[in-house]
């Protein structure tokens, strides 16, 4: 299960360090969308909601507990809030992904109170300090066992940290390690190099790494 | 940290663990709805609140009173001298250019007193040397000058390379000037206006060009687009740093076909369709963002010019 109330706050800052974001001409551009929105452009408005639903919907998904009604609650409000606080969005700030995560994380908090997980998530986090440090080294090494993940809440921290990765990180990992795409098919998909590729697989591998220590670390720290 | 010994635990923790979410179709597109009423209600609430501060706007009054809005302008020099003959080349009002011609309309003045231009003059390609008529007091300065010269109201003059215009300083109503061609270009408070060989471009501020008088097409340019704009056309234009902003954060020039055709040009470029505020930055693919028409910014501040201008225009 995913923490609830102090580990979302805890692991915010690290959790907002979203690799390959960040770019100025695509904060910049979004910057324009938010502002259109803000103006009633009802075209903005659809881009960039299809933009960031899914991405804001996994994001959430992980962190109450893998539950669909709940996830659409949170997603709902998280976007209406959008809305309503879209003229004080300053990209200098971070990207709009992260100003939605960082809406969505009081709402998170909200759900998961309401439905009691707050107290239950911070003890199942607190049995998995020595099995996440475990888990990591084991991960680290290559040297994870078949069954590693009979835990929900290890499960869960793979969901989370996917749904942390920036969209075109955790496309290529799926499309890798879930499809078993070849990095040929990949590059033709995407229509990119096989070169460009195999880079940004790179990095995305070294995203996940980082992502998915930094939420165990934050996480699992009382 | 073996690389290869990695990609094999990611590889077993994502086939083991990851379910990517899938939402409802259904909760997705009502979403999207609320959403959109959302916007819509947040939009009437300004909108409300602003006729509510400036009083009703009404659609029907020709003669409405510009609210001035102070907008940077590029060019704030010292203020305009009077004309004379050896500043700007002025026209005699009984002679000027071949054609005949009469004195247009003021758009302030009632309906009952209208007085339209009309010329067979027609619109060389070149817009240097063509007549431009004041109908209401206009600032004009002429190509590697620093000084404004204020051409009166009713003064026929003519344009140049390089020429600006612009509205008069402390104006509070839009100024009109005719051309020679049958165009007549109305400029709100603080706009300024360029002519190059070929085109206006208008520099900064709001303007209506109406070509509903003239039977020659007439080339504007606004931002870093060239326009064509046909005969019997009328267009709105914005150009004013700090407020609408293209996808790249650039000042987005804002344009509003009225009637007529307006063709950018350029590759691919898309003609633009009647009664949508576009605003005109390149994409690279030929189109430019718009909305419809009738958001509270764009009644508030163009309409009134827009009814004047037709007032003028109805009568030729």
């Amino acid at each position: 299960m995913c923490a609830g109330d102090a580990r979302n706050c805890k692991g915010g800052a690290k959790e907002l360090k979203l690799f390959g974001l960040g770019r100025d001409s695509s904060r910049q551009e979004d910057a324009g969308l938010v502002r259109a929105i803000v103006r009633g452009d009802e075209d903005c408005l659809e881009i960039f909601y299809n933009k960031y639903f899914p991405k804001l919907y996994r994001y959430i998904y992980y962190r109450v507990g893998r539950d669909h009604q709940h996830t659409e609650e949170v997603v709902n409000d998280t976007f209406m809030e959008a809305i309503d606080k879209a003229a004080g969005y300053d990209p200098e700030r971070g990207s709009i992904e992260s100003w939605l995560i960082t809406l969505s994380r009081n709402r998170i908090r909200s759900s998961n109170a309401t439905v009691g997980k707050a107290r239950n998530y911070e003890q199942s986090w607190s049995m998995l300090d020595g099995e996440l440090e475990t888990m990591f080294a084991d991960l680290d090494a290559g040297k994870l066992p078949d069954n590693v993940l009979q835990n929900q809440e290890l499960a869960d921290m793979v969901g989370a940290t996917m749904g942390s990765l920036p969209d075109d990180y955790s496309r290529v990992l799926e499309m890798k390690y879930m499809s078993n795409l070849s990095v040929r098919e990949i590059a033709q998909t995407l229509k990119k190099t096989e070169k460009s590729v195999e880079s940004q697989l790179t990095r995305a591998r070294l995203a996940f790494r980082e992502t998915f220590k930094s939420l165990a670390v934050d996480f699992a720290t009382p | 940290m073996s690389e290869e010994g990695f990609e094999k635990g990611l590889k077993l923790l994502l086939n083991q663990a990851y379910h990517k979410p899938e939402a409802r179709e259904d909760f997705r597109n009502e979403l999207l709805e609320r959403l959109r009423h959302k916007q819509r209600e947040r939009r009437s609430v300004r909108r409300n609140r602003v006729i509510a501060l400036f009083g009703t706007v009404s659609a029907a009054a020709a003669m409405v009173a510009i609210t001035f809005l102070p907008v940077a302008s590029p060019d704030i020099s010292a203020p305009a001298q009077p004309a004379s003959p050896a500043s700007i080349a002025l026209i005699e009002a009984t002679g000027g250019n071949s054609g005949k011609t009469a004195p247009l309309m003021s758009p302030l003045d009632s309906p009952r007193e209208a007085r339209v231009l009309q010329t067979s003059t027609s619109l060389s390609e070149s817009l240097s040397g063509l007549q431009a008529h004041a109908v209401n007091a206009v600032d004009v300065r002429a190509n590697g000058t620093k000084q404004w010269t204020r051409v009166a109201a009713g003064q026929d003059f003519k344009l140049e390379d390089g020429m600006r215009l612009r509205t008069p300083v402390g104006a509070v109503e839009p100024v009109s000037v005719a051309l020679g061609s049958g165009a007549l270009v109305m400029l709100d408070g603080m706009s300024q206006l360029e002519v190059s060989d070929k085109s206006l471009r208008l520099l900064d501020g709001r303007a209506v060009v109406s070509l509903s008088n003239s039977r020659e097409p007439l080339m504007l340019r606004l931002g870093g687009q060239e326009m064509a704009l046909q005969a019997g056309s009328m267009v709105f234009a914005r150009a004013e740093d700090g407020e609408e902003f293209a996808a790249n954060g650039a000042p987005a020039p804002v344009m509003v076909l009225l009637k007529g055709q307006a063709e950018p040009v350029g590759e691919n470029a898309q003609p633009l369709m009647a009664g949508r505020v576009y605003e005109l930055f390149d994409t690279g693919t030929g189109r430019y963002p718009s909305r419809e028409l009738g958001s509270y910014e764009t009644e508030r501040r163009f309409i009134p010019m827009i009814n004047a201008i037709q007032a003028a225009n109805e009568y030729h």
